[in-house]
C-alpha cells in the first residue's frame, strides 16, 4: 500500500507537469488547476492499485489528457489551441523568439504532432513514454516529431527574416 | 562544438532521430534562439502536499456523509411516503367500493320499482286493446316509448336521491363533501391517479436505493 511519502515523492511530484500538460488543452488556467486537482485526487484514491502500473507518470498524463479531451468537448469550449491561430502568426517588425511563442507554434500543429513535440521538446520525455502518453507506435512518435519539428521551423522563419537570424 | 558537427546535429534533431541529452546540448548552445527556448518549463502549479491532503479528508468525509446518512434518511423518508400513499390508496379505495356498493342496490331498488311500474302499465295496457281494439303494429310503437319514459323517471329519481344529504353518498374533500356523482367520481380517479403516480416515484426511489446499496 503506497503511503503519504511515497505518494508525495512519486506522484503529487508530477503536479507541475500535469498542469503544464492540462494548460495545453484549456483555455483557462484555472480549468488546468481543477483538472490537475482532481487527477490527483483520483489518483490517490487509486493509490492502492497504482503499485501495479509501470509507468506512473504516463499513465498520470494519460489521465490529464483524456480528462481534458472530455472537459474541451462537455464544455463546448474550444481547446485552447484552436483560436489562436492564424491570428498569432504574422510577420511581426520586431518579434522575439520566446519560449511563448514556439509553444504557440506548437499547438498550431495536428494534434498528434502537437502532443509528440510538447512532449519531447518541452517536458523531455524519452519517446517510449511519449508512445505511451499519446497512444502511438514508437515509429509513429518519431514520425510526427519530425514532422512536427521542420512544420515550426517553418512556421518561424515566416515570423522572423530567414536571413537575419538562422533559425535551427 | 564545430559548425559541422552542429549542422549534422540540427540536422538529426529535425529528422526526430537525436537523444535527450543531445537535444539538451543543443538546447544549451548558445545564440541558438530556437533551442534556447525551448529550455526548462517555467510555469508551476502552485499547489502545496498540506493542501492536498487537506483535501483528501474533505472528498472522503463528504463521500461518507453522502453514503451513510442519507441512505438512512432515504429509506426512512420512501418507506414514510409508501406507507402512506397506501394508506391513502386503501382508504379511496374503501371509499368507492362503499359507493358502487349502494349505487348498486339503488340500481336494483330502482329496478324493482319500475318492473312493478312496467309491469302494472302492461297489466293496464293489456286490458286497453280489447277495449279500443287498436291494430297491433301500433301497439308495438308505443310500448317502446313508453317504456323509455319510465326509465327517464328512473334515472330523475335516482339523481334527486343523491342529492339529499342523509343519503351519505359523497366524497369528502378538504371538509367540503361532493354529493355530484360525476364529479365525485371525477375527483376519486384523479386521487387514484395521483397515488398510483407516486407509488411508481416511491418504487423507483426504492429501485435507487438499492443501487446505492451495491456501490457501498
Amino acid at each position: 500500500m503506497m503511503n503519504q511519502e511515497t505518494f508525495k515523492n512519486t506522484v503529487f511530484v508530477l503536479k507541475d507537469k500535469l498542469y503544464r500538460f492540462a494548460n495545453r488543452f484549456l483555455e483557462h488556467q484555472e480549468d488546468a488547476y481543477d483538472l490537475v486537482q482532481e487527477v490527483m485526487l483520483k489518483l490517490w484514491e487509486q493509490r492502492s492499485q497504482l503499485e501495479r502500473i509501470q509507468n506512473v507518470e504516463a499513465f498520470s498524463m494519460q489521465m490529464v489528457r483524456n480528462l481534458a479531451y472530455n472537459k474541451v468537448d462537455k464544455l463546448g469550449r474550444q481547446a485552447k489551441y484552436l483560436n489562436q491561430l492564424p491570428a498569432d502568426i504574422q510577420p511581426e517588425q520586431y518579434p522575439s523568439l520566446t519560449k511563448e511563442l514556439v509553444l504557440k507554434m506548437i499547438d498550431a500543429l495536428p494534434e498528434k504532432q502537437r502532443l509528440v513535440m510538447y512532449l519531447r521538446d518541452i517536458e523531455e520525455y524519452e519517446i517510449i513514454d511519449i508512445a505511451e502518453m499519446a497512444q502511438l507506435e514508437e515509429n509513429a512518435v518519431r514520425v510526427n516529431l519530425s514532422r512536427a519539428r521542420t512544420t515550426v521551423r517553418e512556421n518561424l522563419t515566416k515570423v522572423f527574416e530567414y536571413e537575419k537570424r538562422r533559425i535551427g | 562544438m564545430k559548425r559541422e558537427e552542429l549542422d549534422k546535429l540540427i540536422e538529426k534533431y529535425f529528422a526526430g532521430n537525436t537523444s535527450l541529452e543531445e537535444e539538451r546540448r543543443l538546447k544549451e548552445l548558445e545564440n541558438e534562439e530556437f533551442f534556447n527556448s525551448l529550455k526548462e518549463p517555467a510555469e508551476k502549479m502552485d499547489w502545496d502536499f498540506e493542501s492536498f491532503l487537506e483535501k483528501t479528508n474533505e472528498v472522503e468525509e463528504d463521500v461518507k456523509q453522502a453514503k451513510v446518512i442519507p441512505l438512512k434518511r432515504r429509506i426512512m423518508l420512501f418507506t414514510s411516503i409508501a406507507a402512506s400513499l397506501l394508506l391513502g390508496f386503501f382508504f379511496v379505495q374503501q371509499l368507492i367500493i362503499r359507493n358502487t356498493v349502494k349505487i348498486e342496490s339503488h340500481i336494483a331498488y330502482q329496478q324493482t320499482e319500475t318492473k312493478e311500474t312496467v309491469d302494472n302499465y302492461n297489466s293496464v295496457k293489456d286490458e286497453t286493446p280489447k277495449e279500443e281494439t287498436i291494430a297491433d303494429p301500433i301497439k308495438k310503437v308505443y310500448a317502446p316509448a313508453q317504456l323509455a319514459s319510465v326509465k327517464k323517471v328512473e334515472r330523475k329519481a335516482q339523481v334527486v336521491e343523491t342529492v339529499e344529504p342523509e343519503d351519505e353518498m359523497y366524497v369528502e374533500i378538504n371538509g367540503v363533501r361532493i354529493y355530484d356523482e360525476e364529479k365525485a367520481l371525477e375527483i376519486t380517479e384523479t386521487a387514484l391517479h395521483l397515488a398510483t403516480s407516486n407509488l411508481k416515484k416511491g418504487m423507483e426511489g426504492v429501485e435507487n436505493i438499492k443501487y446505492l446499496k451495491i456501490e457501498i
